[in-house]
């Protein structure tokens, strides 16, 4: 690679370095929306967690309800399923195309419940 | 050779009493050789350099060495005779850029190339402090120790953070700005507090070490102006980071010149991991964002940069490996120098050399490692790998100081020296090479061919 070639990559490079800190300002200048991107729940409805631990613990919430009725054969969980199981998300959150997938495609994590769930 | 301006014969007219005459021979001083200099260098790569004769031939086939008192057999005698005062004030150590020309030309199979490393790392564990740290990091055995004390910082500034209550409140806290950690045992603040504290000990480490090897260098450079009008501070600063960004030294070499290429990757493979590194975990605290600013989906300009960034580096460190393999079988080609069959083979390239692109793939490939386990949802797993990337990011910033890493600090240095000083030396270095000087012709640019 010649010398001309060689700066002229690093250029390049350097250039690319900076597109996302572009980008993001002019998401900014835009006033781009990041917040509310999930649909607000019902009126009068509560989470039955803090929404800032759900975001944290919504699978793990769901699993643990899973694991004490299918695995543990818990029946006194059992109760808790439309209380608390994912039918109880659907209660406050009709839209799931407006609440779960849009956080979960907006972070890239996949979603999977509903390959066999119904929501 | 054409005297040029501020030679040393026009500069002894201008002030004959200066120390540096030329026409008064240095009295011969006793030399104290240093055992355990000798020693540890023997050790970390300049384990032939006994087999040096003093041809010169590494210095003249050498593209980056000056024309004055040139390198690197001067820095091979010194090594064989542990002098250790003019090792670690040599500025010459640091022009070197570890091409690899003189070791596949050294008719003595001395690897001047990895004696060049050697000293480097001899120089950067000399001016460093603690020195226990400094030797654990320049030997195989400490960084099982090094490795490990990463890991109990991390676990404990882990647990410490959450029984203090920081934890649940970041987690909770944070309004409209959603910033979900990878994991939530080290949320974004406990990592930015972490790392800080560690690069802070580094920057005071290599701080410290800059500032003791600048006032080593002043001593040795003659206090006059080398060139007609001495390059300004600005100008200096300005040219030695130009010689970094665009990599010209690289340029020269003749052997391993695609390491021009790999190291360019490397550098700005990690320049780019830098800058989305602080993006992510400043995103609490940056007043752009609002929403779900972390995690980044696949798209995101930021993620795409930082995957392009670790796919640069990890191609940089690939190439930078292959070439330094591939050099060993430059050496002695088609076994034209009979003789010499005798003499071992040693592997190519230092324990430092290898720890570092040890370590930088290690990082980038368990970065890229959790990144997978993460999308394809392998819970348990994705913990194990993000761990050990961060015991190995650790790892690296605990050793950056004591390593071949610290080459980003000292190579400035003298950079920015040579720029601001030129490379003239004391009268007393300069007899002291003269002999070699005319035994390797200095290399002369086409208008000075007589
Ligand atoms: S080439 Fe350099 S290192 Fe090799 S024997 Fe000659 S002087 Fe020594
Ligand atoms: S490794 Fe390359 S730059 Fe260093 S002394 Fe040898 S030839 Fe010169």
């Amino acid at each position: 690679m010649t010398n001309g070639n060689y700066r002229r990559v690093v250029m390049v490079g350097l250039v690319v370095m900076g597109l996302p800190v572009l980008f993001s300002l002019v998401d900014y200048a835009r006033g781009a929306e990041g917040e509310p991107f999930l649909a607000p729940a019902k009126p009068d409805t509560a989470c039955i967690l803090e929404s800032a631990a759900m975001r944290y613990t919504h699978m793990t919430f769901l699993k643990d309800l899973r694991d004490r009725v299918v695995r543990e054969e818990n029946r006194s969980a059992e109760g808790d399923l439309d209380a608390r199981g994912m039918n109880s998300c659907r209660g406050c959150h009709p839209d799931r195309a407006a609440f779960c997938d849009r956080c979960h495609d907006r972070a890239s994590v996949r979603l999977d419940c509903f390959d066999c769930h119904k929501y | 050779m054409v005297p040029s301006v501020g030679d040393e014969t026009t500069m002894v007219k201008r002030s004959p009493h200066r120390d540096s005459a030329p026409a008064k021979k240095p009295r011969p001083k006793r030399v104290v050789p240093d055992r355990e200099v000798v020693r540890r260098l023997l050790g970390s790569g300049g384990d032939a350099m006994g087999q040096c004769m003093q041809c010169a031939t590494c210095s003249a086939v050498c593209e980056l060495t000056p024309d004055d008192a040139p390198f690197p057999r001067k820095e091979m005698l010194w090594a064989q005779w542990g002098l250790v005062d003019r090792l670690v004030s040599d500025v010459d150590i640091w022009l070197c850029h570890e091409c690899h020309d003189c070791t596949v030309r050294c008719p003595r199979g001395a690897r001047p190339g990895d004696v060049m490393a050697a000293l480097r790392q001899a120089c950067v564990s000399h001016y460093s402090f603690p020195q226990g740290l400094a030797r654990a990091a320049a030997a195989p055995a400490g960084l099982v120790w090094i490795v490990l004390a990463s890991a109990a910082l991390l676990a404990a500034a882990s647990i410490g953070w959450d029984a203090t209550g920081v934890t649940v409140a970041e987690l909770t806290g944070g309004g409209t700005r959603i910033a979900i950690p990878f994991w939530t045992r080290f949320p974004h603040g406990l990592l930015i507090a972490l790392f800080l504290t560690v690069f802070a000990f580094d920057v005071a480490v290599l701080g410290l070490g800059m500032r003791r090897y600048w006032r080593a260098l002043s001593a040795t450079a003659l206090s006059a102006p080398t060139r007609a009008t001495p390059n300004a501070w600005g100008q200096s600063l300005r040219a030695a980071l130009g010689r970094i960004v665009w990599h010209d030294d690289f340029a020269s070499c003749q052997h391993e010149a695609r390491r021009r290429f790999g190291h360019g990757l490397v550098v700005y493979g990690t320049v780019g991991l830098m800058v989305v590194d602080l993006w992510v975990v400043t995103a609490r605290q940056n007043p752009l964002l609002s929403g779900l600013v972390y995690p980044l989906g696949l798209a995101d300009p930021w993620k795409l940069l930082a995957n392009l960034a670790g796919v640069a580096l990890v191609m940089g460190c690939v190439m930078m490996g292959i070439e330094r393999l591939r050099r060993r079988e430059r050496w002695f080609p088609g076994g034209k120098w009979s003789g010499l069959e005798g003499v071992r083979r040693a592997p190519s390239g230092t324990y430092g050399d290898w720890l570092l692109l040890g370590l930088i793939s290690t990082v980038v490939l368990t970065g890229f490692v959790t990144e997978g386990l993460h999308l394809f949802r392998v819970d348990e797993l994705r913990y194990a790998a993000y761990a050990a990337h961060l015991v190995s990011v650790t790892t690296l910033f605990v050793v950056l100081p004591y390593s071949k890493l610290a080459h980003l600090a000292y190579r400035t240095l003298a950079f920015l020296f040579v720029e601001r000083y030129g490379l003239r030396r004391r009268a007393a270095v300069r007899a002291e090479t003269a002999p070699a000087a005319s035994c390797a012709q200095p290399k002369l640019s086409p208008q000075e061919v007589p």
